[in-house]
């Protein structure tokens, strides 16, 4: 929940704020083990109607600091209740895997990846990979408001929504200003479970942040912010919370020992292929709520 | 309870004691009234000897006769006085404090060769009085931060109170003030300790060979005294430091019969933020007080009763949010004499912790989080002063404890958000023991002793149930007062001492624990919100078995010490966190830990010594402690985040002239197991970090050396007031000690990701003015 890890956080500020006067970060030179590469899958689709794709890599060396090799020449279907369709790759964007622009999913359904016809541990036989994933559905959005924090000079993006009773939801939320996505990887994104309020009308739930100093933009007049809601499976949720944390800084006395992601591919891959199905609604900027 | 044993046990019951009469009574401080803890009472005649107990009661048989008697007590004159036995006599004695001061002795031994002699390895005591020189991070005096400097014990990370014993989790070490439990000993996010030296007389760590009256925890325990406050006149001490002030003041009530003693302290760290640059931080509050007070009556000479209190809290408030926390505890005591050879002692005590945090306005995200843990406890212990070659020591003990993990609610009817509350739990613990020094000869003592433990969970509570993948199963509820779970344990300790010559002895111990309460935090430095949680249905007792062996010799009248001692501790039902564990406001709790087993074995080496201008202490510790969990790093061994290989600290005091003296102390030790990636990957945007084997890598070395100067106010006769200046520098040289490392990527570019590291404190000086009165 935003709230509470932003209160532990805000404690941690103070803190520090109080050690400030002698604590110091900097880099350091630090040599560390290598291991052997590993197929890495990066994929999602969604309700929308649109271009998906998945994504294959290479893990690299930690301090080796190259753009992630790309896995060529694989065979990628995505099966659901229904179909299976192939996905095809485009020589511009290596390693990527495309659906067809009219692809879509559909919530309720579950989804099936499967990977063949690559040999990532050079072996000379190839190796099979499967990925499992229900699509939830999600709520509408009623409506967006946004509201800014004079202390921490940020703007919170409150939503307004009926969460349903009876079922365990899982959320995540992005947002966009203008069509650019602010919330542009994992790290960025909103997450809730609905433990807090199951059942209750979200009336301004904080959900999302814009901080322009940390992105480099100003809000203007006529500016749209655009929050797009996602219905995710647990799992997923497990999964941006491990994110989370092993993105994050880390420090004795508020983290635990660093784990490797809970992935949901098999066979050893590592990455994540979800499904998800959303809503968005957009809230028009005004000076005067500064 | 108290009237049939009393009533069956007295001294013309026993064969052996028929024609021995006994010496009994108290030894005191003549200056200040207080009991001696561990005071020497030797026979001339017979060369046999006795100490006083934890509330300066002494006794001893003999057969009747005249005798020269010797009262001694390190830092005091000793006194010698001559009986003519005819009959039982009660000699209650009052040592007067040596002039020559040695004051500056740390870490002292109840007698100058207790060290080679006492029956019982492992122990460590220090005095409150002498804490204070020991140079501390931002001169705050810290008995803890002294205890972290003895071999087998290091603190849990940078300038934390919390500390790991023989390689142990800091959850294994039992925490005693005045016999209350307490349950989280740090302030100011662990980097001070609970403890106000001012207001503490006695510490006694055991570092495995846990004697038979205390148990519950594996690793050890940490016995903590209050003063009983000066019966003589009324006096007080303080202190002026850089981040907090304390006040102490005791005295007689009426007449000698009644004494106090308050003690207060409170930092004013957030007197510091109004020089921060950022205006919203200048309202910003964080500070800590407490408080001590202890009152005590002698009824009579077989009776005395004592009430002592600490009340301590931590608050932190910005804007946005606020979270405060505190132990509270008060303990009630009863010390009876039956006869010359039984003493007894009746405790009541209450200890609480609680915690609360949330936003500090309402609104519709407002929301508080409350959570809070007591206990009450009875103990009923006996010393039985059979003969001269015997001392049997027994009681029994019940604890009462209820814990509410956590409530969250919002914080006005605005509020958006459900209650949440994790359902609180009830158990009993109990337990019986019995143990017996026995001197079976002049170079043979032996020590043995049984407990038995039972632990219980109780209703009014729910219980969840989990199957083998640790999925909730299904949750029962149970009404108040049943017993729906109950575990028990025997728990031998066995002792023996072989005293070779009079510098040297080679002592052996055998100890098995269990611990029915643990500590649910997934941080190796532990924080104020972590949850301590019972054993129940799904989690067993911790239990462990320690063997050591040791080999203690005096040099130079014994002005040396010295010890060797090797350990081998075998843990089973060791508890762990299964990977990015939630462990806050979660009912399912118990479906994040994941069991195994640990062991940990060291050997630790200590020199100490005590010249008239010289003195301090040298140790060293070789150790290596494993966990083998199966769901947890492949179900291979993996070091324990306490694991230092080695660890060395010095420390020294010297007496420069009749007001100043110099001190330094100086650690090191192996960093730390750490997990450190084996590589990186891309998913979603982010750079995600590759591990493998979990704590195979370690944090760079750590040493530091800390300085402190001290210059006393002139001595003059008849002077009321006496006062002190304390200078002092921590991490002198001002290393950059890692307190944690990231890994993180550049801000420039992206795809670069690089390693840097955090450290706390390099060269801090302070000051801090004391004073008496």
């Amino acid at each position: 929940m935003k709230t509470i890890k932003y209160i532990i956080h805000s404690i941690c500020a103070i803190f520090l704020v109080v050690l400030s006067f002698s604590s110091c970060t900097e880099d350091m030179d630090l040599t560390l083990s290598d291991t052997d590469p590993r197929l890495v899958v990066d994929g999602r689709i969604s309700t929308d109607t649109t271009t998906h794709f998945v994504r294959l890599t290479l893990s690299g060396s930690y301090f080796d600091s190259q753009e992630a090799i790309a896995v060529k020449g694989a065979l990628v279907t995505i099966k659901d209740d229904v179909q299976t369709i192939v996905l095809n790759e485009n020589p511009e964007y290596p390693g990527f895997y495309f659906t067809p622009d009219n692809y879509y999913g559909l919530p309720g359904r579950t989804y099936e990846l499967n990977i063949e016809g690559v040999d990532v541990d050079n072996n000379g036989q190839d190796e099979l990979y499967q990925a499992i994933t229900d699509l939830n559905p999600v709520a509408p959005i009623d409506s967006v408001r946004l509201e800014y924090h004079s202390v921490w000079n940020l703007w919170k993006v409150l939503l307004y929504a009926q969460d349903p009773a009876e079922t365990k939801d899982f959320y995540n939320f992005a947002v966009a200003l203008n069509d650019s996505l602010i919330s542009d990887r994992y790290s960025k994104l909103g997450f809730v479970d609905d433990r807090f309020f199951d059942g209750n009308y979200a009336a301004g739930v904080w959900v999302q942040t814009i901080d322009e100093e940390e992105e480099g933009i100003e809000l203007k007049d006529g500016d749209w912010v655009r929050l797009s809601m996602g219905g995710i499976t647990e799992e997923f949720y497990k999964y941006l919370e491990a994110v989370d944390e092993e993105t994050g800084f880390k420090a004795p006395l508020f983290s635990g020992p660093p784990a490797n992601l809970p992935g949901n591919v098999s066979n050893g891959a590592l990455g994540f292929f979800q499904a998800y199905s959303y809503s968005i609604d957009s809230v028009e900027f005004s000076s005067d709520l500064r | 309870m108290l009237i049939p044993l009393g009533g069956s046990i007295r001294a013309e019951d026993d064969p052996l004691a028929k024609d021995l009469l006994s010496i009994s009574g108290s030894i005191k401080d003549a200056k200040t009234g207080e009991v001696l803890i561990g005071a020497t009472m030797y026979v001339e005649e017979t060369k046999n000897g006795t100490i006083s107990n934890l509330y300066g009661f002494y006794s001893m048989s003999l057969p009747a006769g005249k005798y020269h008697l010797v009262f001694a007590y390190l830092g005091y004159e000793t006194y010698k006085k001559e009986v003519n036995l005819t009959d039982n006599q009660v000699i209650n004695v009052e040592l007067k404090p040596s002039a020559e001061s040695i004051d500056e002795i740390i870490v002292t031994s109840e007698r100058k060769d207790a060290n080679v002699r006492a029956p019982q390895m492992g122990v460590e005591k220090l005095k409150g009085n002498t804490i204070k020189n020991v140079p501390v991070l931002m001169g705050e005096t810290d008995l803890v931060k002294v205890i972290q400097l003895l071999p087998g014990v290091s603190p849990t990370s940078e300038g934390s109170s919390g500390f790991s014993v023989r390689g142990g989790n800091p959850d294994q070490n039992l925490i005693l003030l005045d016999e209350a439990n307490v349950y989280n000993a740090g302030h100011l996010l662990g980097f001070f300790s609970v403890f106000n030296n001012d207001a503490v007389k006695d510490v006694k760590l055991y570092k495995g060979d846990i004697p038979a009256s205390n148990g519950g925890r594996l690793a050890s325990l940490l016995d903590i005294r209050m003063k009983d406050g000066n019966s003589k006149k009324f006096s007080g001490t303080g202190g002026i430091g850089l981040i907090s002030s304390r006040l102490t003041l005791e005295g007689p009530i009426a007449n000698e019969k009644t004494s106090f003693i308050v003690s207060g302290r409170r930092t004013y760290l957030d007197l510091f933020l109004p020089f921060a640059k950022d205006k919203e931080v200048r309202d910003n509050k964080l500070y800590f007080y407490d408080f001590n007070a202890k009152i005590n009556h002698t009824i009579n000479d077989n009776n005395r009763v004592y009430l002592s209190g600490y009340f301590g809290r931590d608050v932190f408030k910005d804007n946005f949010s606020e979270m405060n926390f505190g132990n509270r505890t008060l303990t009630f005591r009863w010390n009876h004499i039956y006869s010359p050879k039984l003493f007894s002692n009746l405790t009541l005590i209450g200890s609480k912790y609680d915690y609360s945090l949330g936003t500090t306005e309402g609104g519709a995200n407002s929301f508080e989080w409350k959570s809070n843990l007591y206990d009450i406890n009875a103990k009923l212990d006996f010393d039985f002063y059979l003969n001269p070659n015997n001392t049997i020591e027994f009681g029994l003990q019940s604890i009462f404890r209820e814990i509410l993990p956590g409530v969250a609610r919002g914080k006005d009817e605005n509020s958006l958000y459900n209650e949440i509350r994790v359902p609180q739990n009830r158990s009993l613990e109990h337990a019986v023991y019995a143990q017996n020094t026995q001197k079976i000869s002049d170079w043979l003592v032996l020590r043995y002793g049984l407990r038995f433990s039972l632990f219980q969970n109780i209703g009014a509570g729910v219980q969840y149930y989990y199957d083998d993948d640790y999925d909730f199963t299904e949750k029962k509820t149970y009404g108040t007062g049943e017993v729906y779970n109950t575990y028990w344990g025997l728990e031998p300790r066995f002792g023996a001492t072989f005293i070779l010559n009079p510098s040297t002895s080679i002592k052996a111990s055998y100890n098995r624990a269990f611990q029915y309460l643990h500590l649910a935090s997934n941080s190796t430095s532990g924080t104020p919100l972590d949850i301590w949680f019972p054993s129940s249905p799904n989690v067993k007792p911790q239990k462990s078995d320690q063997f050591a062996l040791g080999l203690f010799r005096n040099f130079n009248n014994n002005s040396i010490e010295t010890s060797l001692e090797g350990f081998y501790k075998n843990m089973y039902n060791t508890i762990d966190f299964k990977d990015h564990p939630d462990l806050l406001l979660n009912e399912y709790l118990e479906g994040e830990l994941r069991f195994g087993s640990a062991k940990a074995y060291g050997l630790e080496m200590m020199v100490r010594f005590n010249r008239p201008k010289w003195n301090g202490w040298v140790s060293y510790t070789l150790s290596r402690v494993e966990r083998t969990i199966p769901e947890i790093n492949n179900g291979e061994s993996y070091l324990s985040p306490y694991d230092h290989t080695h660890d060395c600290s010095i420390v020294l005091n010297r007496k420069l002239g009749e007001r100043t003296s110099l001190s330094a102390n100086w650690v090191y030790y192996t960093g730390s197991p750490v997990t450190f990636p084996v590589g990186r990957y891309e998913v979603g945007g982010d750079i995600i970090p590759l591990y493998s084997k979990r704590n195979a890598e370690r944090m760079p070395n750590y040493h530091r050396l800390d300085l402190s100067f001290i210059l006393r106010g002139k001595k003059k006769e008849n002077k009321k007031w006496h006062g002190e200046w304390v200078f002092s520098v921590y991490n002198a040289y001002g290393r950059k000690n890692a307190w944690a490392i990231n890994f993180v990527r550049d801000e420039d570019n992206p795809s670069i990701t690089k390693a840097e590291k955090t450290y706390l404190f390099s060269f801090i000086p302070s000051v801090t003015y004391n004073f008496k009165f």
